[in-house]
Formats: structure tokens, sequence, C-alpha cells
């Protein structure tokens, strides 16, 4: 069975590649792009690990393959590869403690292809991915749209997700796997753009989410007592989360992004981001930098302890739903270049990013993408 | 937030600013997602160490079971 879905993806990444080298030579947009991604974590605050060490260490690892393919003046193929790798304290406790994987280091591969009609001022993309690994598996659509109005004053788009999941829970007091149990995840967006000036643009939206099914953490655990066993959810949560970002254009050089989104859900959980960035153009528009900072601020899941006294209905200690905040710095640099008469593209991005309860990450991305 | 959204309605629904005025506008510093096939990244992993998604590129709580 693996042999047959690992052939039907090399299949379908070999037809894409054929076609793409087809249309190598045609006057059409063609673009590669390789991303390298990295994660770097630190974190003593994880009450859900199994070992009580509460230890998040962990590092990732991110090699990312882009892939588009023009196939007229509007229309284009896109896919995307991903392999990721990482090694955690959490997995390790877990393995040490239950023999579960005794992998100490697990991987991720996922996919997706699709195919885009753009005319400009409307179009239409369509998307179907896989990802797989050892306790979680997915296979994903989505369909979306946009359509500009009043001389492209004014831009709305829509999308739709859909996420049939498969994840895999550890039974502690087995000492065993379970089988794989469904998750299923629908997501929908309304995106919205106006240019206000000809200094000024605007965007806003509404996404709205629901998920059904197994929502636990594959490893999280509670301690109820002395005794650890797994976290307990609700099989339902609808999350929405709105949003609005003001662009603005200080002089010919620099630019200002401003964004706040809220967000709530059914579990009674919710959330303020605030996120601002400045953009400096260099060597004529051909390069610029980003700097970012972003604020989270976060309400408490009121099922999550620490730990437990006593059992009830919906138990969780996973650090993610206790009341916290978050800062994060970032930074990136982007080039546009020559490189053997193609159009080359390089950018560069690091941040910091800290919780206030015991966990922090910094993360490295380099990208280079060329187009035909 | 409703009342942003009003807002935002009403003070954009006169607001036409004519193609030859969008000069500004085009620049790479002005577009709504700069860098965003490195953002989907960050933003994935922002998703699996805080309790909200959504209102962001990709991110929607599907399609992994990531740490």
């Amino acid at each position: 069975m693996v042999v047959v879905v690992v052939t039907k993806k090399y299949l379908i990444a070999a037809v894409f590649l054929i076609v793409w080298v087809e249309q190598v030579f045609a006057e059409t947009a063609n673009k590669v792009k390789i991303i390298y991604n990295a994660v770097s974590q630190k974190g003593s605050g994880g009450y859900q690990v199994i070992d009580e060490s509460q230890d998040q260490d962990i590092v990732v690892q991110e090699p990312m393959l882009l892939l588009q393919v023009g196939l007229d003046e509007d229309i284009f193929m896109h896919g995307m590869f991903a392999y990721d790798t990482w090694t955690s304290a959490s997995d390790k406790a877990f393995d040490d403690a239950t023999s579960a994987s005794l992998l100490h280091r697990q991987e991720r591969e996922s996919f997706n292809l699709g195919v885009t009609w753009d005319k400009k001022t409307h179009g239409l993309s369509f998307t179907l991915g896989q990802s797989s690994e050892w306790d979680y598996k997915s296979n994903y659509f989505s369909v979306g749209g946009y359509h500009n109005f009043a001389q492209d004053n004014f831009s709305i788009a829509f999308n739709y997700s859909f996420y049939d999941d498969q994840t895999k829970l550890f039974d502690v007091s087995e000492d065993e796997t379970k089988d794989f149990e469904s998750k299923k995840t629908e997501a929908m967006a309304f995106d919205m753009s106006q240019i206000l000036t000809p200094t000024d643009l605007l965007l806003f939206g509404h996404h709205v989410i629901t998920q059904t099914g197994t929502l636990e953490g594959t490893l999280n655990t509670i301690n109820i007592n002395g005794t650890r066993t797994e976290e307990i959810l609700p099989n339902f949560k609808l999350r929405q989360a709105s949003y609005v970002k003001w662009i603005h254009s200080l002089d010919e050089e620099q630019a200002l992004h401003l964004s706040y989104r809220s967000y709530n859900d059914s579990w009674a959980i919710n959330s303020q981001t605030f996120e601002i960035s400045y953009l400096k153009s260099l060597m004529d528009d051909e390069a610029y930098i980003e700097v970012f900072f972003r604020h989270y601020t976060q309400s408490q899941y009121s099922n999550f302890e620490t730990s437990f006294d006593s059992s009830q209905e919906f138990m969780t200690s996973d650090a993610d739903y206790e009341k916290l905040s978050s800062n994060q710095i970032g930074f990136f640099y982007n080039q546009e270049m020559e490189v053997f008469d193609y159009e080359a593209q390089f950018v560069l991005g690091v941040s910091h990013y800290e919780r206030d309860n015991n966990l922090s990450y910094d993360t490295a991305q380099i990208s280079f993408g060329v187009s035909f | 937030m409703k009342l942003v959204f009003l807002l935002t309605i009403i003070l954009t629904s006169c607001a036409n600013v004519k193609q030859i005025d969008r000069g500004r506008l085009a620049s790479k510093i002005m577009q709504p997602s700069t860098n965003a096939e490195e953002k989907l990244f960050l933003n994935e992993v922002r998703s699996f160490r805080e309790a909200s998604v959504g209102g962001t590129v990709g991110a929607v709580g599907g399609g992994c079971g990531c740490n």
C-alpha cells in the first residue's frame, strides 16, 4: 500500500515535470523556487509532556520546492513538495517512556498540485494536496476565486478548503498506538481589499473554520493525581478570525504595514494580534528589507490545568491553551537579480519568538527562485 | 470588530484612485503579501504554538500533526 501511494506520488510529480519541461521555452510564466526553513525551539513549560520534564525543545528543518508552469497567458499549474524532519525532546521522552515509535527523529512529506486561471481582473484556483507523517496524514483540496471591481479599486476573494485528516493517538495505559481516527477541517475565507488613496491600501476579511472528530494532540497527556493519561477534548470546534490591514506609503522608498486580528472560538478562547512592518526599497526597487514586530495575547481555555485532582469531561495540559502572550521580531531581505539572462529572486529571513510561558524559538529561512 | 468593518465600508465606498495615480501602490513594498511563501511557514509554526488560526495566509489547523 505504501509502495502504491509513493509510486502514485512520484508519477504525478513526473507528469508535472514533463509538462514543465515542455513549457520552459514557451513565452509563459514558469518559475522554480527552493526554500529552506529551519526552527530551533527552547521550551520548559510543557505540562503535556509525558515524562514530567516539561521539555519542549525541538529542531525542525524543512526544504521546500515550488514549481509554476504557464500553460498559456492566463492559465498556470503550480505545485509544492516539502520534506520536514524534526527532533523533539517531547517525542524522545514519549518514546523512552512508552516505546511508541523509537524514532527520536520524525519526518513528514507533503505535496500539492493545482491550477490557476488568472485574467488579472478575476480568476479561479484549484489545489489538491497530501501530507503524511508517522502519526498523522492528510488529504485536502481548496478552491478559490477573486474579482476586481471599480477599475480594480476594490477586490473581493473567496476560498474554501477541506482537510480530510487522520490522526493516531497513543493509549498511555495500554502502552500502544491506537488506530487512525478521523479529523475533518473546513475553512472558508472572505477577503477584500480597497485602494483608499494613491498611497494607501486597506485589506480586511473574515475566516471561518470548523473542525470535527479527534482534535486531541497526538502526544499530549495530562496528570490526574500523579497518573498520566491522554488529554480529552471536545470533538467540535468553530473558529472565527477577522482582520484588518492598512498599508501606507511613507514616501517613494518606505512603507508601513499595520494589521490587527481578532479571534474567537466555540471553546471560549479569544485572542488579539497586532503586527507592524516597516519596509524600505533599495537599489531602485530591485531589493527591499522588511522588519516586523508582532504581539499576540490569548485567553486561557477553561479546561486547561497544569494538573488535575479528579477526572472531568474535558481535560488538557497543553501549554498552547494556557493564558499567554507572545512577541516576535523578524527581518527579511528580498532581492531580484539576473542569472544567465533569467530573472532570479533571493530571500533571506530570520526571526525570534518569545512566549511568556517559557517557550521561545528562532527561525531562519533562505530561498532562491528563477523565472523563465 | 464589527464597528471596524462598518467604518471600513463607509470610508472606502467612495474611494476611487485612477490607474495613472497608482505608481506608489505598484511598488514591491506596497504589495499586500510581501515574502508570502516564506511567511506561510512562519504562520504555520505560530499556529501550532498558539490557540488561534485564521486571518492570515494558510495555516487553518488542518493538514499537519505538528508539535
